[in-house]
């Protein structure tokens, strides 16, 4: 019981774990590398999804075209 | 954007405008990661301007003539909302000049140096400008640091700059 506690528990306090940092660094790499045009791809994703959450009385959002 | 990138290159060959640079975060994301935005700025030099008065009218006759409409501050252009404006002040005016001509699918497409983003993030001093400092800082491969500071130093943006690493972790 106590074992189960230990490992489900997420730590709300201090640095999150190093393996996390590094895995995040490596995407945000990753992401740096890419193309011009697949970045902007990226960006027209995040549009869309504003878009979607968007609610009345929000700032209007607008999704580029390609 | 490859609507966007043809109309400009239209306006430069058909002698409109002498130079241009994309400007502000969609420049920035060229060098950096993908993050959301707005707008496309586009800094253009007009070809033909006498005088200090500047006259943005025949960009958007141009761009009126091609069914471009304005929505706001902007104008949409291939349903992106693009604001147009002249480099106003030196370094921004350098910036354009140093602008590199990148690849977009096939359609040329100018973007200023990284460090000159930079400098401007630290001489425009936004929050959002701290922010985007403190995130380039974690990639430092990315710029050069020896010639950001050269242009801090050209446009005497030092007390600023000192000013903005007291506030964000930039080592």
């Amino acid at each position: 019981m106590a074992e189960d506690k230990k490992r489900d528990s997420i730590p709300i306090d201090g640095a999150p774990p190093q393996s996390f940092l590094d895995a995040k660094m490596a995407l945000r790499r990753e992401l740096i590398a890419l193309p011009f045009e697949e970045k902007i791809k990226r960006v027209i994703e995040m549009q869309r999804t504003m878009k979607a959450l968007r609610k009345d009385g929000d700032r209007e959002v607008f999704v580029w075209k390609i | 954007m490859k609507e966007l990138l043809t109309i400009i290159e239209e306006m430069r060959r058909t002698g409109l405008i002498s130079d241009y640079a994309l400007g502000g975060a969609t420049a920035l994301i060229y060098y950096f990661e993908p993050f959301t935005t707005v707008d496309v700025d586009v800094f253009v030099v007009l070809s033909n301007q006498e005088g200090t008065l500047v006259n943005l009218a025949p960009i958007y006759s141009f761009l009126s003539a091609r069914g471009v409409v304005a929505r706001n501050e902007y104008v949409l252009v291939g349903g992106i909302p693009v604001q147009f404006l002249v480099p106003y002040n030196q370094l921004v005016e350098e910036s354009v000049k140093a602008a590199q001509v990148v690849n977009f699918s096939g359609t040329p497409c100018r973007i200023p140096p990284l460090e000159y983003l930079m400098a401007i993030m630290v001489q425009t001093g936004r929050a959002k400008d701290k922010a985007r400092l403190e995130e380039l800082a974690k990639f430092p491969g990315l710029f050069k640091r020896d010639f950001l500071e050269s242009l801090i130093s050209k446009y005497k943006l030092d007390e600023r700059w000192q000013k903005i690493r007291s506030e964000i972790v930039f080592p």
